[in-house]
């Protein structure tokens, strides 16, 4: 495996990762936000 | 050998990154994570904070002329609303009709609990007889009429609908065009409406919960927007008062005034406060059983309404 291989995969994997996280990130405070309005609002940072 | 170094690293990044990632993930979704009970996470209300016959229980207890026995209908509702009809089983219901496993009734119980929504469909189902709860979605009538079932609402009491903000949000008070414009998505940053300069999160509920269709209405068929990037921002939420201020006990949370008029019992019991929703018995036009005509006169008298009264809402005979 080439050098430049190596780095492709890595770079894959890494960009994978972080979308799949943000999509997570999305995806569960959204459920929260629905479900849950009060505690969310609670749980706020200001 | 190179080739397989090269593969144990990559396989190692990747754990690495994956572990990395959780990492992030965990730290930005805390806030998503309740604490509370097991009960409360399961039904979104402490049951058992408000079980009937229960020693130490918050029920509301009310002298009562009218004593229920026999074929006992079996009652349902919204969770800001439980704490109603638990009373109405402590005030007119005999103690053997509950039967509560820690977390839920259990199938015999006269009382039971599934929120708006599944209340909504037992009624129609006829898996229960009388629900307790606010203004049904156009769904939830839609489904009634697909099934031949009209339902009849009594009004039995008013509530504030109100909107809530977190504690340390300097906003203190919007007005009805403000809260329309949050919700619409004319005004996405906080400084539009005289608070701190932040992005706008107005949060919604599932459809067909009793606080969402009241949301819907109170738009009047303004469709209502999800800002993007709004879970950075400073949330805005809605819900019912005696709900924000008795059963969910999180604290951290403020409710605003609505065109000036804070959302107190006495502002709703006066008309003051703007936005006022019925609460309603609900049942099956046609439905003829001896217990719920007793049980739905009971309700308007003058028991009934200090019922309603004591357990912290407003009546409607007053």
């Amino acid at each position: 495996m080439s050098e430049k291989t190596y780095y492709r995969i890595l770079f894959a994997i890494l960009a994978v990762g972080i979308l799949c996280l943000a999509v997570l990130i999305w995806y569960t405070a959204d459920c929260y936000r629905n479900g849950s309005i009060i505690s969310y609002i609670a749980r706020e940072r200001w | 050998m190179r080739l397989w170094k090269q593969c144990v690293t990559l396989i190692l990044t990747a754990l690495l990154t994956v572990l990395f990632l959780l990492g992030i993930y965990t730290v930005f979704t805390k806030r998503c994570v309740d604490t509370g009970s097991e009960g409360l996470k399961a039904k979104s209300i402490e049951l058992a904070a408000y079980l009937p016959f229960e020693e130490g229980s918050q029920v509301a207890r009310v002298p009562s002329s009218l004593k229920l026995n026999g074929d006992l209908p079996i009652l349902d509702g919204a969770a800001a609303l439980y704490p109603i009809f638990a009373a109405v089983v402590q005030a007119t219901y005999p103690e053997d009709a509950v039967s509560f496993n820690g977390i839920d009734f259990d199938a015999d119980s006269a009382l039971q609990y599934r929120n708006t929504r599944g209340a909504y469909k037992a009624i129609v189902d006829g898996e229960v007889d009388l629900i307790f709860c606010v203004d049904p979605s156009e769904d939830q009538l839609a489904y009634a009429a697909d099934n031949g079932v009209e339902l009849v609402f009594l009004p039995i009491g008013r509530e504030a609908f109100v909107f809530l903000v977190n504690e340390q949000n300097p906003i203190e008070a919007l007005t009805q065009e403000q809260i329309r414009g949050i919700y619409s998505g004319r005004y996405t940053n906080w400084s539009q409406v005289g608070g701190a300069n932040r992005l706008i999160d107005p949060l919604q509920r599932n459809a067909g919960s009793g606080s969402q269709s009241q949301m819907e209405r109170f738009m009047g068929g303004e469709p209502m927007k999800k800002p993007l990037f709004g879970f950075l921002g400073g949330a805005i939420g809605f819900s019912f008062r005696f709900y924000v201020e008795a059963l969910v006990t999180y604290g951290g949370v403020k409710m605003i005034a609505v065109d000036g008029v804070e959302p107190s019992a006495e502002n709703v019991r006066s008309g003051a406060y703007p936005i006022v929703t019925n609460l309603y018995a609900v049942y099956r036009k046609g439905d003829d059983s001896p217990n719920l005509a007793l049980l739905l006169d009971w309700l308007l008298s003058e028991e009934g309404q200090a019922l309603v009264e004591a357990t912290g809402y407003v009546g409607v005979t007053k």
